[in-house]
């Protein structure tokens, strides 16, 4: 077994599985009549599962670490306080509010991850128009998914696996995979969940995509800051960062489940394939004899 | 005039002593002399286990700083690592440490170590002092083993060191893959500096 997969045990399948195992604990899906959990719990169930494998992958920094992976931490809980408020406050469920609860979120999350680029990074006007254009972009990210997943049940949990799946393999390419480990429990709890969900009826995933927003946000601008500068992988980002809006142009399809799900699936291969083409396989200088493996033999 | 003769062989004579003994003072270290880090001819090495095989060397080639080494007066240590220059002799390899895996060079460009106390240790010296790497301060001990010290002509007055000190990278921070990896780094440290 090699050591990136009993990383993926320890950090990903372990915290996951724990929260798969309660939420299946509350669904109860070999009952016939089995109503699915509140889709807040289960959102709330997966924003654990999110913070485990964090500490797990990048070990405990502290409450409110400077280096920013201690801080990958706290990803999710904007995304579930956003989705608690639209959940208990009625008029939050105005589509205008809910947008400005996506731009709060997406604020918070840049904020946290940009002290030392605002520190000894941007000077002048640098700080307000990264901060604007970062929020605005995780802000779409948020409310796309939020629009594209709202109502839906398994086969919108197969597209948020599929979407964090892409996240990793960009930012594993970034050379940067602990952030691809942190996108695990995402991928894990909501395909699980869709494959359950083919079984019987799942919970909605309304909550659960404040969540998945805001975690795939957070990686997003973590890797766009601090990737190496080597790489230049910001295209292969932006590509990724495309692939939240997926759901919500299949809503614009107004197709049957079934065809918006392929559809959403031939795009997101699409759009992982072409972040692929965007990133260079070794680095411009490498000998013949660099054969310097980040998964260490894995395969 | 038998006087005046006498007056300027003895004034002659001072001053060829003072000059002696102005050049013998410039090319012999006095007790505070301050040296800069030569970085051409310092080599700060680490070494780790990979898979629990074999010990694995890298380098960094950037760093600067000064040292004091004075065995009665107040002695210090000051070094400055550019992350961005790590060596492992792989550009994919570099790329990884630098990337936030591992040092996250993007956020945290720069590795320090300062001293605190530095006392004589028979021929070495016994330093403690802080290291920072990857943002987190911690403090380390080890012996300085000092290798040399003279003047080398047109390179100028040198003084050089040489150090070993085993840290655990999980204590800064560094924290991926620790199955693969060993927790502890060896940093194998040899300082030319010249004399300010």
């Amino acid at each position: 077994m090699g050591p990136i997969v009993t990383e993926s045990l320890r950090a990903v399948v372990a915290p996951t599985g724990v929260a798969l195992a309660l939420l299946i604990a509350l669904w109860r899906p070999w009952r016939r009549n089995a109503a699915p959990p509140d889709g807040l719990l289960v959102a709330a169930l997966l924003a654990a599962a999110c913070a485990a494998n964090a500490v797990i992958t990048h070990g405990w920094k502290g409450v409110w670490p400077t280096d920013f992976t201690g801080r990958v931490l706290y990803f999710a809980l904007p995304g579930l306080v956003a989705a608690a408020v639209v959940r208990f406050v009625p008029i939050a469920r105005r589509p205008w509010v809910r947008s400005v609860l996506a731009v709060a979120a997406a604020f918070v999350i840049v904020w946290a991850l940009s002290h030392s680029r605002r520190a000894y990074g941007w000077e002048g006007w640098r700080t307000p128009v990264w901060t604007v254009a970062l929020t605005a972009l995780g802000a779409a990210i948020i409310t796309g998914l939020e629009a594209g997943m709202a109502g839906r049940r398994a086969g919108g949990s197969l597209v948020l696996a599929v979407t964090a799946a892409v996240f990793a393999l960009v930012l594993f390419d970034a050379h940067i995979a602990s952030l691809s480990e942190n996108t695990g429990p995402i991928s894990m709890f909501c395909g699980t969940m869709g494959v359950l969900g083919l079984i019987r009826r799942g919970p909605v995933l309304d909550s659960v995509s404040w969540v998945v927003g805001a975690v795939l946000f957070g990686l997003f601008v973590s890797g766009y800051l601090y990737s190496s500068k080597d790489d230049n992988p910001r295209a292969a980002f932006t590509l990724a960062a495309a692939t939240a809006l997926v759901p919500a142009l299949g809503l614009a399809l107004r197709s049957r489940p079934a065809t918006r799900l392929m559809g959403e699936l031939v795009v997101l291969a699409a759009l992982a394939g072409a972040a692929q083409l965007t990133l260079p396989t070794s680095a411009p200088d490498a000998s013949p004899a660099d054969e310097y493996e980040m998964d260490y033999g894995t395969d | 005039m038998r006087m005046t003769r006498m007056f300027a062989v003895a004034s002659s004579l001072a001053l060829v002593g003072a000059i002696a003994a102005f050049s013998t003072g410039a090319s012999t270290s006095t007790a505070a002399d301050t040296f800069t880090v030569d970085p051409v001819h310092s080599s700060i090495l680490f070494k780790i286990n990979h898979m629990g095989i074999a010990p694995f060397y890298g380098r960094f080639n950037k760093a600067e700083g000064s040292f004091v080494l004075d065995a009665e007066g107040a002695s210090s240590l000051d070094m400055t690592i550019d992350v961005d220059s790590v060596d492992t002799h792989s550009d994919d390899r570099d790329k990884h440490l630098k990337s936030p895996d591992f040092f996250n060079a993007a956020q945290f460009p720069v590795a320090t170590f300062k001293s605190t106390e530095i006392t004589p240790d028979a021929d070495n010296y016994m330093v403690t002092g802080d290291l920072t790497i990857r943002g987190t301060t911690k403090p380390v001990t080890f012996t300085l083993v000092p290798t040399g010290e003279g003047d080398t002509g047109r390179m100028g007055y040198r003084s050089g060191f040489e150090a070993e000190l085993v840290i655990d990278r999980l204590d800064y921070g560094v924290a991926f893959l620790p199955d693969a990896l060993g927790a502890d780094v060896t940093l194998l440290i040899a300082v030319e500096g010249v004399r300010k």
